[in-house]
């Protein structure tokens, strides 16, 4: 097997499949030299890149000479375009463009001043040394600022191309031009063969190309020996470069056509020649190229091929670029009338200019102007028959009565499947058709359909994503509303529920002390019936009727909540003891404080301090810190505690003297409303036993205030209200997830309210309140574990209060009226 | 402008669907005056006949269809189906089975499908089938080809005896006339004689054989050869159709006849007789029904040969070129589909 490089220095052709031969009529144009016809007044040079990669550089008014940019841009796509005469900018607006629609696109009028006035950047032509020593860059860059593009009709930017991919191991120039009529390349090859070969060299300079093929068809004779000679003449290396006569055939010339004959190799569906290695440049960019490196001129001017029945004048012309098509007829002598066809490009693949005002481009290789007998006008579309003949004919070997099916039912999706995208256009299946079938037409319509398809689908995909990305946004905003909320709720719910738990633990603890009391109103009682039995029958060894009461009222509550309390199993019980051991401990050290608050409050009072102060003095914190100071020293303190009681008894007597009468109402009234306001929330959220707990609650409030009374009576204010108001702020001072507590608390403080009634009561009350002090500490200094000894101090408590009380009853009725103011 | 902007190519070729057709037509000639040699004026009247009434039945759907009457019937496509069954029905059969026929392909197989290039079948061919299936006696009642047909039945006999009927005495005394004998065609007498447990060599050996009876018929096969090869050079059609269906053929019947000499006709004998030129050339090649690519007409043209073949040497009826392009028109779309060509820059696939 030969290497590809091989069979080409072998002068091997491959075939393309299809292809047709239609009429040349070349010789209608090639005929003469290229030629000049008087140059146009205005010129219309579009600008179509403003707004995307340049800005104008001119503006309307100014003045420009020729070859001047007319825009300002950068970046590597950008192509400059330049002023084509010298003159004035008249206007810059959108003018009909040169294209099938004739779209109006952003164009410079200049008008001509006929004075040819160059500008001085273009200088005289380099040699060929100076050029083979210019870097790549000051040559691509030269290329670039000259505005090159593809003069084969692309008219895509060469420099782009010159910076290709890849390495590019092959070369062609293509100087095939397949189209009938069309002979600008041709005349060009036959007159400017050494500016388009020193061309090549400057292409070859550039990118090193292992073989570099002319490839022209065979209907060029002269063309193909002027290039041979030029290429002789040239200082490119013999092996590399040579002419390539190929076969007259429609569309040789096409890109990916003219590398298959040379190479055998397909450009891959959707790849570049560069990918193969393989750059195509046209003869007529490679003039260009050599005039903007040797001179620095811009392109601002290409041959141009005036042929058709319809000119008096066929030919090749240079014309300047931006030269209305309408100038060209009336300089070439148009015959035909304004219904007759202008073709711009060749008959094969060019299109009908809709307006004639519209200017030469860059890309303008020809303008057609055929009579009526070289180019009808279409005739009418009839059935497909299948012949086939069109698949004979594609080069691209599609299936174009397939593809045609396809379009014209607008199945586009199946149009695609047919390689719709690989149809370039070419009109070979057109052309044969029997049918007078416009074949192109109908894939032109379809490939649009499938980009606006595609387009469409890509906005879609955009729309898509946004909405998506706005609904994942609203949900997470909504997630974190939710979230936020749910938080707070949670804050609420914890508030809540802590109470909730508070409420039921302050429900047990009730419950626990409860029975606690129960049990010390009971063993006292000696009755070996338990739960409400006992307390329903009252037992008369208890002798102070004080304490009877206290008894049944106990009773009641514990009898209320018995039912509430579900199964009271064994473990149960163990459960509720232990827990009152801690109930009782908390209580124990309310009662502590109590007590220490009281007899600091006493000794206060001792101090002839006054009462109310103190006892308003007394802040919660006070009172928290007291207690604690007091739990602190109270094991050390005995003594002194005894002391205070006996200072306390002192003081009652002291304050019995004094006369404050308004301060224990209130106090009274608000311990009232401390008490119910810590019992109702107790109550209401507690659902097994909430209207009991209230009840309960009143209870205790209705005992609390009947004691209250009664110490008012007792005509010792000060003294009761202290510890009670002390008591009670400390009851207040207890945190609040404790109710338990809080209620022991104010059991405590009604203890030592009736205690100090006693204490009132009883004239020798001193022995008997201290007693109590001592039992209280007793209690207080009872471990808390062991609620055992706490129930025996309790109850030894409660004796001690039932005698004080009988004591007291005994002794009666004077102190009492007595006091009464 | 008013000028009305056309895309792109605006060259055309002359090439015309009516000058294809009408030249398919002309190339049918010397089959069409080979038949009309050994078979009368009764040719010539049936074709007439049929391509009459092909462009009145297709005005009349035109009409029906409101569609452009003139411009479609003169595409010529009707005509030439005409032609075809023309030729194809035995030349006196009575003119019904010619007006049947040609109203179904017509109407039924070619406008009710949406007209020219819309059709599924073969419109000749269904027709034929057609007729072969639902009149069997006329359309099998071929006389043997005589070189002096043109002479032993006037004009205007063949007329009236296509038209006008003809009762059994008519028809004895018409066949009696010529020489006495009611023949089928070769294809029929070997089928029938190989039935009978005759060998080919005794049938061929027969008088019916010997007196030019098999040769008639070869020589409007070349006939329609000499045509078909006319029509490749016009490229009027392509050659992967006709090449494939004459292979296959050939290769097929050279297979069985070095199996079995006996009991099948030789490849040559298979080649030219019954309707192989004219269906090779003038029927499978009609490009509406047949497979489109090159590739596909050669799986397209191979089918029609072996189908042939097959119904030919094993099936209930001795000529099978009606069946094989029906079922193999039925295959074209399929063939179509998974026969295409590689598009360039595409890989392979498949």
């Amino acid at each position: 097997m030969l290497t590809l490089l091989e069979q080409i220095d072998k002068g091997t052709l491959w075939r393309i499949p299809g292809g047709i031969h239609p009429p040349e009529h070349k010789s209608l144009s090639n005929q003469s030299e290229i030629a000049r016809l008087p140059l146009a007044d205005h010129y219309l040079v579009p600008v179509p890149g403003v707004g995307e990669n340049c800005t104008l550089a001119v503006k309307a008014g100014d003045t420009v000479t020729k070859g001047q940019p007319l825009t300002l841009g950068e970046g590597f796509r950008y192509l400059p375009v330049h002023a084509p005469a010298s003159g004035k900018v008249i206007a810059i607006e959108a003018r009909a463009s040169n294209h099938a629609s004739a779209l109006p696109v952003l164009t410079c009028v200049i008008e001509n001043d006929h004075q040819e006035q160059w500008i001085d950047t273009v200088h005289a032509p380099l040699s060929p040394e100076q050029v083979a020593q210019m870097d790549n860059d000051a040559i691509i860059s030269r290329v670039q600022a000259a505005g090159i593009a593809g003069l084969g009709g692309a008219a895509f930017p060469t420099h782009i191309k010159l910076k290709p991919v890849s390495d590019i191991e092959l070369l062609i120039i293509n100087g095939v031009e397949c189209e009938p009529y069309i002979t600008s390349d041709d005349k060009l090859m036959q007159e400017a063969c050494d500016e388009i070969v020193r061309g090549i060299a400057i292409i070859h300079q550039l990118l090193g190309p292992k073989r570099i093929i002319v490839a022209i068809e065979d209907n060029k004779p002269q063309a193909i020996e002027q290039m041979s000679h030029a290429l002789n003449r040239s200082q490119l290396p013999s092996h590399c470069a040579r002419v390539s006569k190929i076969p007259t055939l429609y569309p040789s010339g096409g890109e990916k056509q003219l590398i298959q004959i040379l190479t055998g190799q397909e450009v891959p569906s959707g790849a570049i020649p560069a990918n193969l290695g393989i750059l195509v440049q046209n003869v007529g960019t490679a003039y260009s190229i050599t005039q903007a490196v040797y001179r620095n001129m811009p392109l601002i001017e290409r041959v141009v091929t005036l042929t058709g029945q319809n000119i008096a004048k066929p030919g090749n012309y240079w014309v300047p670029i931006g030269t209305p098509v309408e100038h060209l007829l009336a300089a070439a002598q148009f015959k035909g009338d304004e219904n007759s066809p202008v073709i711009i490009g060749g008959p094969m693949m060019g299109y009908m200019l809709p307006n004639v005002a519209a200017p030469i481009t860059k890309g303008t290789n020809c303008v057609l102007l055929p009579s009526e007998q070289e180019v009808a006008p279409p005739s009418p579309e009839q059935p497909c028959i299948r012949c086939g003949e069109c698949a004979q004919a594609c080069p691209a070997q599609l299936l174009p009565q397939q593809l045609f099916w396809h379009a014209k039912a607008q199945e586009y999706d199946k149009a695609a499947s047919y390689n719709l995208r690989d149809c370039i256009e070419c009109g070979c299946c057109s052309y044969v058709c029997p049918s007078d079938i416009p074949l192109v037409e109908y894939y032109r319509v379809a490939k649009s359909a499938l980009r606006q398809e595609a387009e469409e689908k890509k906005q879609a995909e955009l729309a898509k994503q946004r909405f998506d990305s706005r609904t994942l946004r609203l949900e997470q905003e909504k997630q974190a509303r939710e979230e936020k909320a749910k938080q707070a709720a949670e804050r609420r719910k914890a508030q809540m529920t802590g109470s909730d738990k508070d409420a039921v633990a302050a429900a047990m603890a009730r419950i626990k002390a409860k029975k606690a009391a129960q049990e010390q109103d009971q063993v006292p009682a000696t009755t070996n019936i338990d739960d409400g039995k006992g307390a329903t029958k009252p037992q008369d060894k208890v002798a102070a009727a004080i304490a009877r009461a206290k008894a049944k009222k106990a009773a009641q509550k514990a009898k209320s909540e018995a039912p509430a309390s579900t199964e009271p199993t064994e473990s149960h019980q163990q459960a509720t003891t232990a827990n009152t051991g801690e109930a009782a401990a908390m209580s124990q050290k309310d009662k502590v404080a109590a007590a220490i608050a009281r007899a600091k409050a006493k000794k206060a009072a001792q101090n002839s301090a006054e009462v109310s102060e103190a006892s308003q003095g007394a802040t919660q914190d006070e009172v928290q810190n007291l207690g604690q100071d007091a739990q602190e020293t109270a094991p050390l303190s005995q003594k002194e505690k005894v002391a205070a009681a006996i200072a306390r008894a002192k003081a009652k007597k002291a304050a019995q003297a004094e006369s404050a009468h308004e301060a224990p109402p209130q106090e009274d009234a608000e311990g009232e409303q401390t008490a119910t306001k810590a019992s109702t929330p107790n109550a209401t959220e507690t659902e097994a036993s909430s209207p009991e707990a209230i009840k309960k609650a009143k209870i205790a409030a209705a005992v609390a205030k009947a004691k209250a009374k009664k110490a008012q009576q007792a005509n010792s204010e000060e003294q009761v209200a202290e510890p009670v108001a002390t008591d009670e702020q400390a009851v207040q001072a207890v945190p609040a997830d404790d109710p338990g507590a809080i209620k022991k608390a104010k059991i405590a403080a009604a203890v030592e309210k009736a205690k100090a009634k006693k204490a009132q009561q009883e004239k020798t009350g001193k022995e008997v309140a201290e007693q109590a002090a001592s039992d209280e500490q007793a209690i207080q200094e009872a471990p808390v574990e062991d609620a055992e000894a706490i129930k025996k101090a309790k109850i030894a408590a409660a004796v001690a209060k039932a005698k004080a009380k009988k004591l007291a009853k005994a002794q009666a009725e004077n102190p009492n009226n007595e006091h009464k103011d | 402008m008013a000028f009305k902007l056309a895309s792109s190519p605006h060259l055309s070729t002359k090439a015309q669907t009516r000058g294809l057709m009408f030249k398919v037509m002309l190339c049918a000639l010397p089959g069409v005056l080979a038949q009309c040699y050994f078979f009368g004026w009764g040719t010539l009247i049936q074709i007439a006949l049929a391509i009459a009434i092909a462009i009145a039945t297709e005005a009349a759907v035109l009409k029906l269809r409101a569609r452009p009457v003139g411009k479609t019937i003169s595409d010529n496509s009707a005509a030439l189906t005409g032609l075809l069954i023309g030729v194809a029905i035995p030349a006196m059969a009575p003119w019904w089975i010619a007006g049947i026929g040609v109203v179904f392909a017509i109407l039924v197989v070619k406008q009710l499908y949406g007209g020219l290039g819309n059709n599924i079948f073969n419109p000749a061919m269904a027709a034929y089938v057609m007729l072969l299936i639902s009149f069997p006696v006329q359309m099998t009642s071929w006389v043997a080809p005589s070189g002096a047909a043109l002479n032993d039945l006037g004009f205007l006999q063949s007329l009236s005896i296509i038209f006008q009927g003809a009762d059994a005495e008519q028809i004895l005394a018409y066949r009696a006339g010529i020489d006495g004998v009611t023949m089928a065609t070769p294809l029929d007498a070997v089928k029938t004689g190989l039935s009978t447990g005759l060998t080919l060599d005794e049938i061929l050996a027969k008088a019916s054989f010997s007196d030019g009876f098999g040769i008639g018929w070869a020589v409007i096969n070349l006939a329609y050869l000499a045509g078909g090869l006319v029509m490749l050079k016009l490229k009027l059609i392509r050659w992967q159709i006709s090449t494939a269906i004459l292979a296959s053929l050939f290769v097929c019947a050279s297979i069985g006849y070095l199996l079995s000499p006996d009991t099948h006709m030789g490849p040559l004998l298979h080649l030219f007789s019954g309707a192989t030129m004219l269906a090779a050339f003038f029927i499978a090649t009609d490009p509406v029904t047949a497979a489109t690519s090159t590739r596909g007409r050669l799986i397209f043209g191979a089918l029609i040969g072996l189908l042939v073949y097959l119904i030919r040497s094993f099936g209930g009826y001795p000529d099978a070129f009606a069946f094989a392009v029906l079922l193999a028109n039925l295959c074209a779309p399929f063939i179509d589909y998974y026969v295409k060509p590689r598009a360039y820059g595409h890989r392979a696939s498949r």
